[in-house]
């Protein structure tokens, strides 16, 4: 059976306007598929929001990890442990590794969202792009409107968190 | 802060069904939470995704992670009138699987009864020569089980019957999850006909609408 493995993970605390919110990102691949005779692996933002909205997206994941679809580290693991490990990244709010690496906004959704009207009426410009086959729009979110990715989740709770932000820099496993 | 009344999950009860239930083979569970409303509690079962959806144990901790352990986060759900969190809750229901009681026990200890129930085409003879795709099945074609449950069959209106199966009955819970099965390759998907897993108060009959009442959640 194929499943995901779940390498290192790294928490971007943001203190906001609204409070502190965090940026975690994974690094992670699928268990069959290798670049030479090592594992593909690599890292994507997969939860974002405040603690809550972090939790919740980790409580999802969470349901994977029951059938074994999802592994972390490469072992078998409970939900009750996958909620632990994430809750532990978002209490402990440094754990040294984010340092190594930055995030940026990089939101890009699908044509039809609703999420699409919403930025262009703050005055985002988009341009459509194809990815895997989908049609999304891109946004190009100005660093010092960064926020508008949290701002983003908080109105759109269904939006995944790679939609709308990319790491860079982290170290590879 | 949320603006909605919290729910209030002050009990949760798992039915196990046999091990032949589910052509997948092992145990399967039916999960009921009983949630406080007002002065009175009301046991639902917990959402299916379509048709009447035993659910392998890692399927049912994967239901509760898509929604209920999710909203015991930001206090949306409690525990028996507590904020919990989605580990402690997860473990409430690891509890209450380690403790699965039989569909008879749940009778005999809430007064519930599980049922499946078919709507559609059921007693149309035409159908009688389809094959199940398991090997397992324990109906050789269709004809064998509309023929086994004509006698409880009930007519609703022409080319729609009718049959409810009380997961109590020897045999009943596998029954109706190969026939689920054959009626999905006899008609296809949905459209013409149902299941639906229900739960029941009342005493239980041939003819479950007569005398019990489907006061819940209906998996449909």
């Amino acid at each position: 059976m194929s499943y995901r493995i779940e390498y290192q993970y790294a928490a971007f605390p943001v203190d906001t306007t609204h409070g502190r919110r965090f940026v975690i990102a994974v690094e992670g691949g699928d268990n069959n598929f290798y670049v030479g005779d090592r594992r593909s692996r690599s890292w994507a933002v997969c939860m974002l929001g405040s603690a809550s909205q972090v939790l919740r997206a980790a409580v999802y994941y969470a349901g994977c990890c029951a059938g074994g679809s999802l592994k972390p580290k490469g072992r078998d693991c409970t939900p009750e442990a996958y909620v632990a490990r994430i809750r532990r990244l978002v209490e402990l709010g440094d754990d040294g590794l984010h340092r190594r690496g930055a995030w940026s906004p990089a939101v890009e959704l699908l044509t039809d969202h609703p999420a699409v009207g919403w930025l262009r009426s703050r005055g985002l410009a988009g341009v459509e792009v194809e990815r895997c086959g989908l049609r999304r729009i891109a946004f190009d979110v100005p660093d010092d409107q960064r926020e508008l990715v949290f701002a983003l989740m908080d109105e759109f709770p269904s939006l995944r968190a790679w939609e709308l932000a990319r790491v860079t820099g982290l170290p590879s496993s | 802060m949320s603006l909605t009344q919290p729910t209030d999950e002050v009990d949760r009860v798992v039915v196990r069904l046999p091990d032949d239930a589910s052509f997948f083979g092992g145990p399967t569970f039916i999960p009921i939470a009983v949630d406080k409303t007002g002065a009175s509690s009301t046991p639902a079962l917990l959402e299916s995704d379509a048709g009447i959806g035993y659910l392998a144990e890692y399927q049912l901790l994967d239901r509760l992670c898509s929604d209920r352990a999710q909203r015991t986060v930001d206090g949306t759900l409690l525990a028996n009138g507590k904020r919990v969190t989605p580990e402690q809750y997860l473990r409430l229901w690891r509890k209450a699987i380690a403790a699965a009681i039989t569909p008879t026990q749940l009778h005999a200890q809430r007064g519930w009864t599980l049922m499946v129930q078919f709507r559609g085409p059921l007693n149309d003879p035409s159908l009688d020569n389809a094959t199940s795709s398991w090997t397992l099945c324990p109906f050789k074609t269709y004809g064998a089980f509309r023929r086994k449950y004509t006698p409880v069959m009930k007519r609703l209106s022409e080319g729609l019957d009718e049959v409810t199966l009380d997961l109590r009955e020897a045999d009943a819970a596998r029954d109706a999850d190969f026939a689920e099965s054959l009626l999905t390759s006899v008609i296809g998907y949905r459209g013409s006909w149902s299941s639906a897993l229900l739960l029941a108060s009342g005493q239980p009959s041939v003819e479950p609408d007569s005398k019990a009442t489907p006061y819940l959640s209906e998996a449909a």
